[in-house]
């Protein structure tokens, strides 16, 4: 029988304290922050990081070369692992610990595009935006990355793999799309008209060339669940219909057994419908905390648009899963459990079938200091389990 | 003419990383202001010709937050840091947000609240608030019975706050009006009939005040203003280029494109100003500028355009 409930997170953790101090210069505090946590969470590689005899890649004087810099990644994705495991989460990924930020760690891997500068998000979180100088393709290595990363989680852990991708919409909306629309105003086309068909064409090149090869390959390899990231899902309204087309797009040819899923957060839901009736992704895994109060839930907090959201889910009979984010990420009081039952309730009963609930945090909880965001984690899973048993399940 | 800025600035690569160790306690606030300071003192050294300076409010975290965090009215929520002042929501077609602040009593001042935006210079700067409409209408209002009776309020307020700005060298008030081309472009937008008045109500001897309309159409936008008595009216002239205005007030034009990162040529720009001019009739100085804020390029290229706009200024 199908669990109720499943529990995953969304994609992104904060680099380890110590990894994040490596650059510059790792005291003993951080050092024992390290083996706390590798303790804490039974990472066996702890002792390559700091030991009794000195030799720890943490403990090391001179420069880290190139084998122990990829060393390095491999043991905070195993931390990320761990922690993920240790929450009690059903799905997992790497907390993206291989890759820089979700864009611009794409935008590495494609060929027609280089960073522009750092633009500020909101508060302290900033992205790197990039801009097109030709159309846009995935590299060999961008493929090779994607393949690589999954099957390295794959081999450490027996949870439900769950690979992540930023996609095509969102990097289309944060590229600078300085070649589609120079492409266009050289053929006479300017102004409002050009700017929109700049967006749709960049939009579907990066479902075709850079996602869909990237998703295509993660199917062949074995993942049973992908997970295509659209924070900047309706950023223009009336472009719903681009938007399905590019998720249908970047599933092309994926085989039906795998679930397709896609992130939506902080965006205004319901404008993505009609058209996201048809869209071929099984799950929607959308921010559902973000407006309501952390200390406890109460229906009335709850965002207009995305409650109408799950109204719509329902009235278009998607019969797709939808993850309720229960957990907010921008903040660093812990939720309890009581609250996470009561959001994921609340939602079943909106939803009108329990079963097409699934849990997560509203997003990647890489704004939040590890030990908020193992404590989330843990709050989330047991929340979850709580809401199982008005069930009667476990 | 003159030039000047049409909205906050970005943060340079240098001050987000110290911004980002601030936040997550690696870093001092005094590191971080000292940073906001260097970033500060370059953007106003690239205006030295502008009529009025801005030094881009960059400790400002975004439009609404000095206000959302020193005005009585506005509550905290049960949350801690930046997240108390309320939830993260998308400013308009970006990937940029802002916190939208939330009303749950009358919304007054002191008058002294909004003193703590330095100018970095001594010659007469500008400071860009969020207008009465705009904020009636991004913030969630759980106290006023009517979106007119908290504009009102908060009109009030900022007249308030006119003294203590002029004070700190403040010699212009642009105040951002984007909810109206959003709303326009939806096809939602209703003026209600308080608009023109709490613009009027925004005033103080010595203090030029204008409002400006990005993403908006010309001629849809002047008439709204053109009944107040505030001074200046701002119009987006890369999103409209062909509109015919006809004010008794002075004009803001907004002739350089702060959405795209290239770099507008002086002749483009020129261009595209002689267009508007062609077509609009309006009394005293005008002004040219950024068709809205720079935040949404990188720092370097805010640099680059704002010298493209000093450079025509000198023509």
């Amino acid at each position: 029988m199908k669990k109720m409930f499943i529990t995953q997170e969304i994609g992104s953790l904060q680099r380890p304290l110590w990894r994040q101090k490596l650059g510059s210069g790792v005291d003993k505090p951080t050092i024992a922050s390290a083996l706390l946590w590798g303790e804490r969470l039974g990472v066996k590689e702890v002792g390559e990081l700091a030991n009794n005899r000195g030799t720890g890649l943490l403990q090391k004087r001179k420069e880290l070369n190139q084998e122990e810099r990829d060393r390095i990644i491999e043991i905070s994705t195993l931390y990320a692992i761990r922690m993920l495991e240790a929450a009690g989460l059903d799905r997992i990924f790497n907390g993206e610990q291989p890759r820089t930020e979700m864009y611009d760690f794409l935008a590495r891997y494609v060929r027609g595009i280089r960073t522009a500068g750092v633009l500020n998000a909101f508060d302290a979180n900033y992205f790197r935006k990039g801009i097109t100088e030709d159309e846009v393709s995935i590299i060999e290595d961008g493929k090779r990355f994607f393949v690589d990363e999954f099957k390295f989680v794959r081999r450490n852990t027996r949870k439900v793999v769950k690979p992540c991708l930023t996609g095509p919409y969102t990097m289309a909306d944060w590229s600078y799309l300085e070649y589609y629309l120079g492409r266009l105003e050289k053929s006479g086309v300017w102004g409002n008209g050009a700017m929109n068909r700049a967006r749709s064409d960049a939009v579907l090149d990066f479902a075709s060339k850079v996602l869909n090869p990237a998703v295509r390959d993660l199917a062949k390899n074995g993942a049973a669940v992908i997970q295509i990231d659209e924070p900047g899902a309706a950023t223009n309204e009336g472009e719903s219909r681009l938007f399905s087309d590019a998720i249908n797009a970047s599933f092309e040819g994926v085989p039906r057994n795998v679930e397709k899923t896609v992130h939506l957060c902080y965006s205004d839901y319901p404008s993505l419908f009609p058209e996201l009736a048809d869209c071929v992704a099984d799950s929607y895994l959308i921010e559902f905390t973000n407006h309501a109060s952390p200390t406890n839930f109460r229906p009335e907090e709850v965002d207009p648009g995305t409650f109408k959201a799950l109204r719509l889910f329902k009235e278009y009979d998607m019969h797709s899963n939808v993850g309720v984010g229960v957990i907010d990420i921008h903040s660093d009081l812990i939720e309890s459990p009581q609250v996470v039952r009561d959001r994921i309730l609340y939602a079943a009963k909106v939803i009108g079938d329990p079963s097409l609930i699934q849990v997560n945090p509203d997003c990647g909880l890489r704004t939040r200091r590890w030990n908020v965001a193992f404590a989330k984690l843990c709050s989330m899973t047991e929340g979850a389990a709580l809401a199982r048993a008005e069930y009667g399940g476990e | 003419m003159g030039s000047m800025l049409a909205g906050i600035s970005p943060r340079s690569a240098a001050t987000s990383r110290v911004h980002r160790l601030f936040r997550d306690g690696y870093a001092e606030e005094k590191q971080f202001m000292e940073a906001i300071g260097r970033d500060a003192d370059a953007l106003v050294s690239e205006q030295s010709n502008f009529a009025y300076l801005s030094y881009g409010q960059l400790d400002w975290l975004d439009i609404f937050r000095p206000i959302a965090r020193s005005f009585s009215g506005f509550a905290s929520r049960a949350s801690a840091g930046e997240d108390s002042v309320g939830p993260v929501t998308r400013w308009f077609r970006t990937n940029t947000f802002y916190r939208k602040p939330l009303v749950s009593g009358k919304i007054t001042c002191v008058g002294e609240e909004l003193a703590g935006a330095v100018p970095h210079s001594k010659k007469p700067a500008v400071i860009f608030l969020p207008a009465p409409y705009s904020l009636s209408r991004m913030i969630e209002n759980n106290f006023y019975g009517s979106a007119g009776d908290l504009a009102v309020d908060y009109s009030k307020a900022l007249s308030k706050s006119m003294p203590a700005l002029l004070r700190r060298g403040y010699k212009c008030v642009l105040l951002l009006d984007h909810m109206v081309g959003y709303e326009q472009s939806k096809g939602t937008f209703r003026v209600p009939d308080w608009y023109a008045g709490t613009l009027s109500s925004i005033k103080s001897p010595g203090m030029k005040v204008g409002v400006h309309y990005p993403s908006s159409s010309a001629k849809k936008v002047v008439p709204l203003a053109d009944s107040s008595s505030i001074d200046m009216i701002g119009i987006d002239a890369v999103f409209d280029a062909e509109a015919k205005v006809d004010t008794g007030k002075e004009m803001m034009v907004g002739v350089m494109d702060s959405t795209r990162v290239g770099i507008e040529s002086e002749k483009g720009v020129i261009s595209i100003l002689r267009k508007v001019l062609e077509k609009t009739s309006f009394s005293g100085r005008f002004y040219i500028g950024p068709r809205d804020r720079l935040y949404d390029v990188p720092f370097e290229t805010a640099l680059q355009k704002i010298r493209v706009l000093s450079r025509i200024n000198g023509i």
